[in-house]
């Protein structure tokens, strides 16, 4: 019951999912911003506006950004056109070392087709020249990423209480201590799955979708 | 079977239901009379999600089960193909016509319909017929996914979601996984004549499995308004007509087809043990004509072991005509788990997207 069709960087969320359910969900937690642009003002003067709500990190080059990424890191803005490692190979190093963090990439120049195999979450034009318009990314891919997260878990969560559903008989359920967790936890997400629905909007939902129907 | 209080009132809160019943007219009208006993149809807006029969079948399908069309009644179509009878539905009836394979071509006007109806006083119920076909579209991660948005939407509008599936054409695992996506499990024999009632969430004891014992069943406290009460009581009085017309099914799914779509057919045609697809005129008929009639008697689409069911004829027959039938354009076969479904040509899912987006109404 695995994606084919889902684009490289949803992949690893299934590999961690448990530490990601943890940062992404618990509300205490502030999330992390990884900045990355090779022009010093830019990255400096989104760090400010960003600096309030988020744990901000920041790198001036792409090799920098490499050494800033752990799985920490929730969202990264990462400009495309830089000198060493460019905004691509960063994202092929995220790829490689299957980190979960949304991207947007940020570039001068206007998006093309070439730019849907890359495998990014969200494309910004420069210059952004309003707090509120890159607050209002991060914060898009920040439900975005908790959906998708809790729906990843939820769906693993389903398919094992259906395999033992299949598998077990009535007492032999009625019996195991893993099938009541299981019960309990996946209502327990649905709840809060049900929350993390409700703010998303139709357009959230397109990008949902998007990788998933092409 | 005892429901505690708190079960009950978790009950009361379930806004949609998994149906689980044959792909079979048998089907469809467990789906329009759980419907019409949920709410009565001039009191509900329903809001129908449809793959395969066009909305003017689903019409007259329903005007043969319950008769009063719903006060208000919506199509979400999601299929391309237009057909000839857009014309001619009644009056106020809408048809938006989506790429099935675009999950949120649905899910989009869905919901500024429910929105449309928040406050005209009536309660929105939502059909979606049917999650067999709806899995041929999309993978089932995807489709997973889409109907989890599809029961919060319906939820958040404070309507009631009935999904239909057949069992029989999914493995229990599919089934199963997809269960946990809704607050109850309504389960339809073959022979229409079982059923069992399961809350997803709640006590797993809190089932009710009834085979031809619908009206003994005194042991469930009066719930009032609970969506399970209402289900229940749905229930009791749904085959009934099996009941007076003797122990052979059959002849139940017969005569509610026979008034459907026999316009051309004479009354005399409910004669006891013969099959949907025999035909006071049978002998006047090409086999292919019989295998076509069938077909839009199921509303454009069924299991092809249920056109051998039907017909009488052996599996390699009915395979072997088939086969010259899909040579000749007539219908269209696709392998759906474990069997293959029988499309009429102009039903069939679109295998490529079409170049016709939008809505029409």
């Amino acid at each position: 019951m695995n994606r084919p069709g889902a684009s490289p960087h949803r992949i690893p969320h299934s590999m961690s999912e448990s530490t990601q359910t943890e940062t992404d969900t618990e509300a205490s937690e502030t999330p992390t911003v990884l900045i990355v642009d090779d022009e010093k003002p830019i990255t400096d003067a989104y760090a400010k506006w960003l600096e309030g709500e988020y744990e901000v990190r920041t790198a001036y080059s792409g090799s920098e950004a490499v050494d800033q990424l752990d799985a920490a890191v929730d969202v990264i803005l990462l400009d495309r056109r830089m000198p060493d490692l460019s905004g691509e190979d960063v994202l092929d190093e995220i790829h490689a070392r299957k980190l979960t963090c949304r991207v947007a990439l940020v570039s001068a120049v206007e998006p093309d087709f070439d730019i849907l195999e890359l495998g990014f979450d969200a494309y910004l034009e420069k210059p952004v020249s309003d707090a509120d318009e890159l607050v209002e990314t991060v914060e898009t891919l920040l439900r975005r990423s908790t959906y998708d997260v809790q729906m990843q878990r939820f769906l693993a969560l389903a398919n094992k209480k259906a395999a033992l559903e299949t598998k077990k008989s009535p007492e032999e359920l009625e019996a195991s201590d893993e099938y009541a967790s299981l019960r309990s936890e996946l209502a327990d997400l649905r709840a809060r799955l049900s929350d993390t629905a409700t703010r998303l909007d139709d357009d959230d939902l397109r990008v949902e979708f998007r990788d998933r129907t092409d | 079977m005892n429901i505690d209080t708190s079960d009950r009132r978790q009950l009361e809160t379930c806004s949609n239901v998994l149906l689980l019943a044959p792909l079979t007219p048998t089907g469809t009208r467990a789906c329009f009379e759980l419907l019409a006993a949920t709410t009565p149809p001039e009191e509900a807006n329903v809001a129908a999600v449809t793959y395969t029969p066009p909305p003017e079948t689903w019409i007259s399908d329903w005007r043969t089960h319950v008769e009063t069309l719903p006060a208000e009644l919506a199509f979400v179509h999601a299929n391309q193909v237009q057909t000839a009878g857009d014309d001619d539905l009644p009056e106020g009836v809408t048809v938006a016509r989506v790429d099935p394979n675009q999950p949120m071509d649905i899910i989009a006007p869905l919901t500024e319909q429910l929105t449309r109806w928040e406050d005209n006083g009536n309660r929105s119920l939502v059909a979606v017929q049917t999650l067999t076909i709806l899995l041929e579209y999309v993978d089932f991660d995807t489709a997973f996914r889409y109907l989890h948005i599809l029961t919060h939407r319906v939820e958040a509008a404070g309507a009631i979601g009935f999904y239909h599936m057949d069992p029989d054409i999914h493995d229990e695992e599919t089934v199963n996984t997809l269960k946990t996506l809704f607050d109850a499990v309504v389960e339809v024999g073959d022979d229409g004549e079982s059923w069992s009632v399961t809350e997803t969430y709640g006590d797993r004891s809190a089932t009710s499995d009834h085979v031809q014992t619908h009206d003994t069943d005194v042991s469930l406290p009066d719930s009032g308004d609970s969506l399970f009460s209402t289900i229940r009581d749905s229930l009791s009085g749904l085959f009934s007509g099996s009941e007076t017309t003797g122990p052979s099914s059959d002849s139940a799914v017969e005569s509610a087809t026979g008034n459907g779509t026999g316009a051309e057919r004479d009354g005399s045609a409910a004669t006891g043990d013969s099959g949907v697809g025999d035909l006071p005129d049978g002998a006047m008929l090409t086999d292919e004509d019989r295998i076509r009639e069938l077909l839009s008697q199921y509303g454009g689409r069924m299991k092809q072991v249920d056109v051998t069911e039907e017909t009488d004829w052996s599996k390699s027959t009915v395979s072997r005509k088939l086969s010259k039938m899909e040579e000749k354009g007539l219908i269209t076969r696709v392998q759906v788990g474990r069997g293959n479904l029988v499309f009429l040509s102009g039903y069939e899912p679109e295998t490529t997207k079409s170049p016709f987006e939008g809505e029409s109404s």
